[in-house]
């Protein structure tokens, strides 16, 4: 019997040995993806035992927290719901986003230590907070002045670049995500119109034109026009808003009245060239170095610049040329600055350590260029089509815009920056398919949020 | 030379002490009255069984079912505290049995009283189809007032006895089949009539009970004993088509056998229902990773019924691939150390009877945990030492005490290293 035993012994060790290789197939060759099954609670159920960081305004006034409720932990989002698209959410379903997702490591503590010493169990620990640029009052003013449209507006700090305000309308709240993903309107408002809305800026393009133009030396700052109401370049007329006659005109008043009898000519008078360099050192046209989805804007290509007519139309913000309101922001930061870049940002810090970008005096225009253009801008408050963006105390310095498009009635921007001999805040304000002039429409917009920024009063 | 081992013993208390605390602080954040009063219960049982025992045996075996029970107990508790507390006490029972079973040496009666266990066992199996309750699908509980007990974990250890009888006497003939093609050697039929009768009880408990695990584990049993006392590979290979040939027949004739089948082979599209079981239980053990959540961390909890069946996956789940295999470990060490002892008795009746032991306890986790982990379709037996249930505690408890009795013989007889060398 000892050999038939023996053998049993093994044939027992050799069936244990293979349920241990069928254990490890499971926990080491299938196991990530079984963790990561769709079907599979269990990483869900660990994030709600963990105490996330909270991710806060500039100010350190909370914007996302984690609050215990009976059985785990619940992600409160308690600032403006404007906001909500840029910071992100974090769903049971539908998983996290924005900052939610780009920093999941740091909020949830993983970066420092294996997760289980998060939970509440084992004590207090918590994950890391986010501070971002964001500023909790300057946003609730842009949402405020916003209430009842589709639009966004991006509020930068002019020199550093930090975003103050990230707002897109409608929002929809992350507590119940159901209501906007299931509203008929395939998620209108999950959509972040501040960072990856793409627009035709019409008129708030001219003052990125002019830039090009004097810097290029394409025109000289004592050029005068003779604007009739319409120029026909070939076989197109291109018409001023409403036709206006405006007779001759220097290019201050071509920018303040907003001219496009002569930003069509500047336009066709310009090098394409000049245009895509402008562009590339205000980097616009790429993807914006930021932890959170967002957009490049979109510009014609040098071979279609070769053409007049495509000059012409980029002179006034049409054709094919769609920008977001991040980058019409970085455009009015850079002439309010002086013609420094800016490179937009969003987090401050994450926990103690800061991690917003060192400042960097980096030219991207001639300081005459953007001291002449940012005159002109002032005058487009003080006495252009701007003047609804005026603020009491503060001088603004602006441009409007009405973009004509096929979706509809035209867009309304206003790009600004204040106060303009020393400019702290830049703004783009688009409204879509608002139907009224950027004057009209979007200049109080603006003049709200920077008279919120800067503690001045709103003159409307 | 007696020799105690008692750092080994207290390693194994403490380790089982250990994983109990952790499993209470990490649920309530304390130790209340009932939960100290279970851990004392059950390091005062173990040093009390300990002690009594005075080394006169194996010195591994007991500190081994310490470590298992330990962390079966800390796992019980972290599902449901009420049956934490139950099982700590059919567990303090269970060293009783122990206790009285290593004093054990009647193994005559094993041999005279061949029939009386053959008989016992069938009126046991008869009794529970007529009168038993049905629970998890098996009809397998006998009640008594308050209590029920499931009859097979009985039966298991009447039907191992009988087999040591029957196979005694005739191992002589089952070891010299005639040739009865030119390929094929069958022993002569009338030794083999018993060998069907048994795999036709089989059938019955499969079929009327719908107890597939302990059918399956009964006559797995019955074809390594027949095969350990004849040294004939061609009885596993017969028993092997035998259950074959009932598992076809269950499989085309029996829902309840077809759809575990169906499930084995494709859990996911069954995920809603009868599915769910296993997939969280595969869940569990890919959450435990390499050394698990840590004890009382992971979600054991979403397991259908884990206290059962699944409690090696929750283990896994909390105690990682190194718990696991460490718990696999722990059976090997049971199984080598039983049958080294059951062989040190020669060819007796308390040989065959300590093989029978072995394979039944080594036969029956591997039927669990290659069910769990989807080795083989779920049968539903409970894991020993482990598994939530008072019958299969005791079993267990008693299975291992016949053993340590024969290594207190087995060490009268000669030294046990010579023993163990034997195997």
């Amino acid at each position: 019997m000892e050999v038939s035993a023996r053998r049993l012994l093994i044939g027992f060790l050799t069936a244990f040995l293979l349920l241990e290789a069928w254990m490890g197939y499971w926990v080491v060759w299938q196991g990530p993806a079984l963790v990561a099954h769709k079907y599979n609670p269990r990483p869900l159920l660990a994030e709600g035992r963990i105490a996330r960081g909270a991710i806060l305004d500039r100010h350190g006034e909370p914007l996302v927290v984690s609050e215990w409720r009976q059985s785990s932990y619940k992600r409160i989002f308690t600032g403006p719901l404007s906001a909500v698209h840029t910071i992100g959410y974090m769903h049971s379903r539908y998983g996290k986003s924005g900052l939610e997702r780009a920093y999941d490591e740091e909020l949830s503590g993983r970066a420092i230590r294996p997760a289980p010493s998060f939970e509440r169990q084992a004590g207090g620990d918590k994950g890391l907070n986010i501070t971002t640029t964001i500023d909790i009052n300057i946003q609730k003013a842009a949402e405020k002045a916003l209430a009842g449209r589709r639009g966004a507006v991006v509020v930068l700090d002019a020199r550093t670049g930090a975003i103050l305000a990230s707002a897109s309308v409608p929002y929809f709240d992350p507590a119940a995500m159901d209501d906007a993903l299931f509203a008929g309107d395939q998620g209108e408002a999950l959509f972040n119109r501040a960072l990856q809305g793409r627009y035709p800026p019409g008129s708030a393009w001219k003052p990125f034109v002019l830039c090009a133009a004097l810097e290029s030396r394409s025109l000289s700052p004592e050029e005068l026009f003779e604007d009739n109401g319409s120029i026909t370049i070939g076989n197109h007329t291109f018409h001023n808003f409403e036709e206006e006659v405006l007779g001759v005109i220097s290019l201050k008043e071509a920018l303040v009245h907003s001219s496009n009898v002569a930003f069509v000519q500047i336009g066709i008078r310009t090098e394409g060239k000049a245009f895509l360099d402008l562009a590339k050192r205000l980097d616009i046209v790429s993807t914006p170095n930021l932890p959170v989805p967002a957009t490049a804007s979109h510009l014609p290509t040098l071979n279609t610049l070769q053409q007049t007519g495509a000059r012409a139309q980029f002179g006034f913000g049409q054709g094919e040329v769609w920008v977001t309101p991040l980058h019409m922001a970085t455009i009015a930061a850079a002439i309010g600055n002086g013609g420094y870049k800016v490179r937009p940002y969003l987090v401050e810090k994450v926990g103690d350590k800061v991690v917003a970008p060192e400042p960097r005096q980096e030219r991207v225009m001639p300081a005459w260029v953007a001291e002449f253009v940012k005159e002109a801008m002032v005058a487009v408050v003080t006495e252009g089509t701007g003047r609804r963006a005026a603020v009491a105390g503060i001088s603004v310095a602006g441009k409007t815009g009405t973009a004509q498009n096929p979706g509809g009635a035209a867009h309304a921007w206003f790009i600004a920056f204040a106060p303009a001999e020393d400019p702290s805040v830049a703004i783009a304000v688009v409204l879509e398919n608002s139907g009224g002039t950027g004057g009209v429409q979007a200049a109080p917009v603006a003049a709200q949020v920077i008279a919120a920024a800067l503690g001045g009063k709103n003159q409307n | 030379m007696k020799r105690y081992y008692p750092g080994l013993m207290l390693l194994a208390l403490a380790s089982g002490a250990l994983a109990q605390v952790l499993v209470h602080l990490a649920q309530n954040g304390q130790l209340d009255n009932r939960a100290a009063t279970g851990l004392g219960l059950y390091v005062a049982s173990f040093l009390a069984l300990y002690l009594w025992l005075r080394g006169r045996g194996d010195p591994v075996i007991l500190p081994v079912i310490a470590c298992l029970v330990g962390l079966g107990l800390a796992e019980i508790w972290r599902l449901d505290s009420a049956r934490g507390w139950q099982q700590t006490w059919w567990v303090a029972l269970g060293t009783v049995c122990f206790a009285v079973a290593s004093r054990f040496r009647n193994w005559h009666l094993v041999a005279d009283l061949k029939y009386v266990w053959a008989v016992a066992a069938a009126l046991l199996l008869v009794v529970t189809i007529i009168f038993g309750n049905e629970i998890g699908g098996a009809r397998a509980w006998l009640r008594f007032g308050r209590f029920s007990f499931q009859a097979s974990e009985l039966a298991k250890l009447m039907v191992v006895a009988y087999l040591a009888a029957y196979l005694a006497d005739t191992k002589e003939f089952l070891a010299a089949p005639r040739r009865i093609l030119w390929f094929i050697k069958m022993p002569p039929a009338r030794h083999l009539g018993p060998l069907l009768l048994m795999w036709f009880l089989f059938m019955v408990m499969f079929v009327f009970q719908r107890d597939l695990g302990g059918a399956l584990l009964l006559f797995g049993v019955f074809v390594l004993m027949v095969y350990t006392a004849s040294n004939r590979l061609i009885y596993i290979t017969l028993g092997s088509l035998l259950v074959l040939v009932g598992g076809s027949l269950a499989y085309t004739v029996f829902n309840h056998v077809r759809t575990r089948f169906i499930v084995w082979l494709n859990p996911w599209q069954y995920y809603q229902n009868i599915g769910y079981q296993i997939i969280q239980g595969l869940f569990a053990m890919a959450q435990g990773g390499l050394t698990g959540t840590g004890l009382g961390m992971g979600f054991p909890y979403l397991i259908p019924a884990a206290e059962n069946d699944f409690i090696f996956n929750a283990l896994v789940e909390e105690l990682g691939l190194l718990g696991g295999t460490f718990i696999l470990a722990m059976y090997m060490i049971l199984v080598a150390r039983s049958l080294t002892w059951a062989v040190a008795h020669g060819d007796d009746v308390e040989a065959l009877a300590g093989v029978g032991l072995a394979t039944l306890l080594g036969l029956q986790a591997i039927i669990i945990i290659g069910g769990v982990t989807r080795m083989i379709p779920v049968t539903g037996v409970t894991l020993p030492f482990l598994s939530y249930g008072g019958s299969s505690m005791l079993a267990s408890f008693v299975q291992m005490g016949l053993i340590y009795s024969l290594s207190v013989t087995a060490a009268g007889a000669g030294s046990p290293q010579s023993a163990a060398e034997g195997v």
